[in-house]
């Protein structure tokens, strides 16, 4: 019998198999997708973050006497490569003699690097002009000096006469930051800036030069250990960052606090494992509700057959099959529709690995995610797959032969009882219950993701998930009541509705849809909450497209930034050299001074209020009280005008039109001068300015005040094309006075930072799912609908229907269908992006003031589900012509 | 001439002018599948249905009795042979109008409620749907179900919802009334109720009937007596033929 039964299933109700397994095939590629996606994306944040370090350790070596024990017991710890001693020493000062005139500078700092340190250490030092062995001077150092290779330049020794070099090469360090980096002091006691005048000197030189120093200041000369550490680490960022957090304190033990670790790697690392964190929300917020979805899909489908179902087993009840006969056969059409779903899934998840995603496949290893960690995905997939058969099919079924009788399980439509959640109100429930969530979570200021620097822990707050879940389903079950509603009561409504298209048969087409209306709501439900996963995944990603554009602009302040070395006195005129370049279409100068406001040192910006924007963004939220353009026309308005950043006016308590008295420095007096400004408005954000407190004046006002008109930063717009090649032709027009940086630079690093996710590889397998849910619901769904009313087709074909009249009785299903899911998945879609782009606000940078809707991909899932919906109505209508007279002979 | 069987009187003469026959076969048949697997289910019919006919098809189950009826109603077509409906106009196949057809199982729609089944032949005829309502309680009442006319199909008995299809059928005033084991589900006294709503109804509509049937007794209140077997038609079981002019 079960032989029988399976065969049959196969053989006759194929269709109903295959869109039942369609539904968990779905679910588990999603789920496999996704999965193999977090691990990768994980792997690649581990391999980024490490890749970032140019020195991973900087052990500073407390006691020049255990140089030699702490770098033997260094280069002994597991994963150190090479471990390689360098000298720093502090300089009183530098000078250099060129052209006839004498350059010097205050205090730097000089380090000893050995032979071949480059090469163990790639990206530390970059070499701009000249070799990059010898005497070695920073840019800025050059610049100050006025110095290239060739050139000679003092060095100041605290108590000793200077010792002069030649300078051999002109280099940058990148990373500067952490090379200087104070490597006892706690993160808050770092220096503010690293030092501006550098030079490196070979280490045998350096010895020779500072020997002396040492043992007579000992505190200006100290010698740190670089170490080159293995990058094979476990991809999750979090382990990553245990082991080699580990692994340095482990150092620290063993010397015996002789060795203290600048640990560069970990710092990293405990970035990284933030954004994983951040990785892992976006993956259950956005790849939750596909997999519910799906699930739904096969619940949907399964349940359209469920009548005939329990008709069948109702007959064979009749014939003497016990119960238990029956749930076998029931389990074994759960196991059989898992397994078929399951298989079909996997393949769909590595074929969208590797042909869709670049080997983002579940048993694709491109990324770092190992073929073990893939499996393990594969198998909580399949384990999916099955869980979803076992709740949409076997269930139902148990719950059909617990508690229908065999009479009522011949019925052909469902009681009239409205189902409890209905009667009791759930969904308007599950919606207040999820507004008052988000009310109690938003007011808190809470952070999604709690990660205390330098600490192991790192938690998620969870909580902050139940307000969109609550109300997606809230929406939902709102919806099917909605459709519930207007097919019963407002029957009339529909009959009207319909009259165009379904004529004299209108009535009796609504009165059908009445009795039908459990069925439909649930297909125009589905398609609903499809489209709003759809809606909302695609203008969250649109969003956070459009605000990591705006970060990337806001960091580098434009296209491409030329920023001038400080100090120097480049005159806005400068900038029409860069003008000429092709591709340029605006050249803007920017002003950068500092001021104090009261006794805070803050950045003040310099800019032409009428022309900024011509070279770069300037969106409305950079703004309080008003928009962009008002802000500027007021700060244009008056030529003491200025702009402050909303923590100064509170501070100081300050109102529009206040006068304010900044300290500059003078230019002609290099003493400070008091400026008196006028207070019009607020700047919360600015190109290239910090983001705390800083102000934004007019450029021509500085400079008459201050007797200086030196431009910080040339903001160069390209329209957006070409950047990096235009960056390229503008570096070798101002040469080494000036660093060029363009906005794919900070694409990178606003990538690498606080979001490192790859948030396109998510984007793409969402916004594929999100499709091939909408249409697999619009289209299954309805098709199958109607494939059951197949024999009321041809009931009414043979009382004398023409197919254009069976046409018009069916025609009220699919337009029904299709406009209540719109119309649910457009007002759900909307809600549901609002509330994602505010719980999920950690993830922008800055935090949006509007959704960017990307309308192009809305119109396709819309399109998808009209063509699914109308397609699959055509269809069945047509079968149903073909196969009326088989329906007949079983009249 | 003939006589009436049921009364034994004599016939009244024959009418001056004939009407044309409402179903024409010769040597009609129809197979399902094809091949080894081929099913003939009727096999050569010819046969004549005139206006006034009323005919009794008897044979056993599966013997083609339901197909050949799906044939004379115009809802499938031949395989070979000819099968024409002379009475329409345009002698093609008949539309609801002419033809009503009762099934011998459950046909009714389940999610349309007694009195909008019995209406729908209406509507789909263009009837308002207020008058065809009104037209279909008619019937049902007729039938001795029109207490039931809000009920759903599933509400009512196999009884009830089988005197509802008639109820359908005849509520269209048709030429033509085909009945594929009308009172198969019914008991003696419900079936013979069915039988008398159905001959009252042809006489009133001066339509013809013809139903297949296993129960002899509803065959002898027809006048005219067929046979199926194996798909072969016999209709000279009473003489002259099945017309009764």
């Amino acid at each position: 019998m079960t032989w029988i039964w399976l065969r049959a299933l196969a053989t006759r109700r194929t269709g109903r198999l295959l869109a039942t397994a369609a539904g968990i095939a779905i679910a588990v590629a999603l789920f496999a997708s996704l999965g193999s996606f977090l691990m990768a994306s994980k792997a690649t944040m581990t391999e980024r973050a490490a890749g970032s370090v140019a020195v991973d350790w900087q052990v500073e070596v407390k006691s020049p006497d255990r140089l030699a024990e702490v770098l033997q017991q260094v280069s002994a710890t597991p994963g150190t490569q090479q471990a390689l001693p360098v000298g720093y020493a502090d300089t009183s000062g530098l000078s250099a003699r060129v052209g006839g005139t004498s350059q010097t500078t205050g205090p730097g700092q000089v380090l000893g690097v050995p032979r071949g340190y480059d090469q163990v250490f790639p990206g530390s030092i970059r070499s701009l002009a000249g070799a990059t062995e010898g005497a070695l001077v920073a840019q800025q150092t050059a610049a100050n000096l006025h110095v290239q290779p060739g050139d000679v330049v003092s060095i100041g020794r605290a108590g000793l006469p200077a010792v002069s070099v030649t300078v051999e090469g002109v280099v940058e360090l990148p990373q500067a930051d952490s090379l200087f980096q104070d490597v006892a002091a706690p993160p808050q006691s770092q220096p503010v800036s690293p030092p501006d005048n550098v030079v490196l000197l070979p280490r045998a030189v350096f010895l020779d030069a500072f020997r002396p120093l040492a043992a007579a200041r000992p505190d200006l000369v100290s010698t740190q250990i670089h170490v080159r550490r293995t990058h094979a680490l476990p991809s999750d960022p979090s382990a990553a960052f245990a082991a080699v957090s580990g692994s340095a304190r482990n150092v620290e033990a063993a010397t015996s606090g002789a060795g203290i670790v600048g640990d560069n790697l970990g710092a990293a690392l405990d970035a990284a494992r933030e954004d994983a964190l951040y990785s892992q929300v976006l993956f259950l917020f956005l790849g939750a509700p596909g997999a519910v979805l799906a699930a739904g899909l096969s619940a949907t489908v399964s349940a359209s057959g469920a009548g005939r179902r329990r008709r069948e087993q109702a007959l064979l009840r009749l014939r003497g099959a016990s119960n238990a006969q029956l749930r076998r056969l029931v389990s074994l059409e759960a196991v059989a529709t898992a397994g078929l779903g399951g298989l079909i899934g996997l393949v769909a998840a590595v074929g969208i690995g590797t042909f869709g995603l670049g080997g983002l496949g579940p048993l694709g290893s491109d990324f770092g995610t190992t073929v073990l960690a893939s499996l393990g995905w594969a198998g909580l997939a399949l384990l999916l797959g099955l869980d979803i058969a076992v709740a949409v099919i076997w269930l139902p079924a148990r719950r059909d032969l617990k508690h229908t009788s065999t009479v009522g399980a011949l019925r052909t439509v469902s009681s009239g009882a409205r189902p409890v959640w209905l009667r009791y109100g759930l969904d308007i429930a599950l919606l207040v219950a999820a507004l008052a969530v988000f009310w109690v979570t938003s007011r808190n200021k809470y952070a999604l993701v709690l990660a205390p620097e330098g600490v192991q822990t790192i938690s998620v707050n969870y909580w902050a998930f139940l307000a969109p879940g609550l109300g997606w389903l809230g929406a939902g079950l709102l919806s099917w009541r909605l459709c519930d509603v207007v097919l019963d009561r407002g029957r009339r409504l529909v009959a009207r509705a319909l009259r165009p298209a379904a004529g004299t048969l209108a009535t009796t087409a609504s009165s059908m849809m009445a009795r039908q209306r459990r069925t439909i709501a649930g297909s125009a439900v589905l398609i609903g909450l499809a489209l709003a996963f759809a809606m909302s995944t695609a203008t969250f990603n649109a969003t956070y497209r459009q605000q990591a554009e705006v970060d990337a602009q806001l960091t580098n302040g434009a296209d491409v930034a030329v920023t001038e070395s400080p100090g120097s006195e480049t005159p806005p005129a400068a900038g029409d050299r860069l003008r000429s370049v092709p591709g340029v279409r605006a050249v803007e100068p920017l002003q950068h001074r500092y001021a104090y406001v009261g006794a805070d040192l803050q950045d003040l910006y310099g800019v032409d209020a009428r022309t900024i924007g011509d070279a770069t963004s300037l969106q409305d939220a950079y703004f309080q009280g008003g928009s962009a353009t008002q802000l500027l026309s007021r700060l244009a308005a008056r030529p003491d005008s200025v702009l402050v950043s909303a923590e100064t006016v509170l501070d100081y308590q300050l109102k529009t039109g206040d006068l304010i008295r900044l300290r500059l420095q003078d230019a002609r007096t290099t003493t400070s001068t008091t400026v008196p400004f006028h207070y019009v408005g607020i700047v919360n954000e600015f190109p290239t300015a910090p983001k705390d407190s800083f102000l934004v004046a007019n450029a021509s006002y500085i400079a008459t005040q201050t007797g200086s008109d030196a431009v910080g930063t040339f903001l160069v717009d390209t329209a957006g094309s070409n950047s990096s090649a235009i960056a390229a032709k503008v570096q070798s027009i101002v040469g080494t006075d000036a660093r060029v940086t363009d906005i794919t630079q900070s694409r990178g690093q606003v990538g690498s930072s606080l979001t490192s996710v790859d948030l396109s590889g998510l984007s793409r397998i969402e916004l594929l799912f999100a499709l091939l849910i909408v249409t697999a619901s619009g289209g299954l769904v309805t098709g199958l609908g109607l494939t059951e009313r197949r024999r009321s087709l041809a009931i009414a074909g043979a009382l004398g229907a023409s197919p254009a009249q069976l046409r018009r009785l069916t025609v009220g299903e699919p337009a029904f269908v299709i406009l209540a899911g719109l119309l649910a998945g457009a007002l759900t879609g909307w809600g549901l992006s609002q509330l994602l782009v505010k719980i999920l606000t950690g993830v922008f940078d800055p935090p949006p003031t509007h959704l960017s809707v990307p309308w192009a991909y809305v119109g396709v899932a819309v399109t998808c589900t009209v063509l699914s919906v109308a397609g699959a109505a055509a269809l069945v209508g047509r079968r149903t012509r073909m196969h009326a007279r088989d329906e007949l002979r079983e009249l | 001439m003939g006589s009436d069987r049921r009364t034994g009187t004599p016939h009244p003469p024959s009418v001056t002018y004939r009407r044309p026959p409402l179903v024409a076969a010769v040597q009609v048949s129809r197979t399902f599948g094809a091949g080894r697997r081929a099913v003939v289910a009727v096999h050569g019919a010819t046969c004549t249905i005139e206006p006034d006919a009323r005919i009794a098809i008897s044979g056993v189950s599966g013997s083609g009795k339901s197909t050949l009826l799906h044939l004379f109603a115009g809802l499938d077509q031949p395989t070979s042979g000819s099968l024409e409906w002379p009475a329409q106009d345009h002698g093609g196949a008949p539309g609801s109008y002419d033809v009503a057809t009762v099934f011998q199982g459950a046909s009714l729609i389940p999610s349309l409620t007694a009195r909008e089944n019995a209406a729908l032949p209406l509507v789909l005829q263009g009837i308002g749907q207020g008058i065809a309502e009104d037209r279909a309680d008619l019937a049902l009442t007729d039938l001795g179900v029109g207490g039931f006319g809000g009920k759903l199909p599933e509400e009512l008995s196999g009884g009830q919802a089988q005197r509802v299809a008639v109820a359908r059928a005849v509520a269209t005033s048709p030429r033509l009334i085909l009945a594929d084991e009308p009172t198969g589900q019914l008991d003696h006294r419900a079936a013979q109720r069915v039988v008398d709503v159905l001959l009252h109804t042809a006489d009133r509509l001066g339509a013809a009937l013809v139903v297949s049937t296993h129960d002899p007794q509803v065959a002898h209140r027809l006048v005219t007596p067929w046979r199926m077997h194996q798909g072969r038609l016999d209709t000279h079981l009473d003489e002259p033929s099945c017309r009764r002019s």
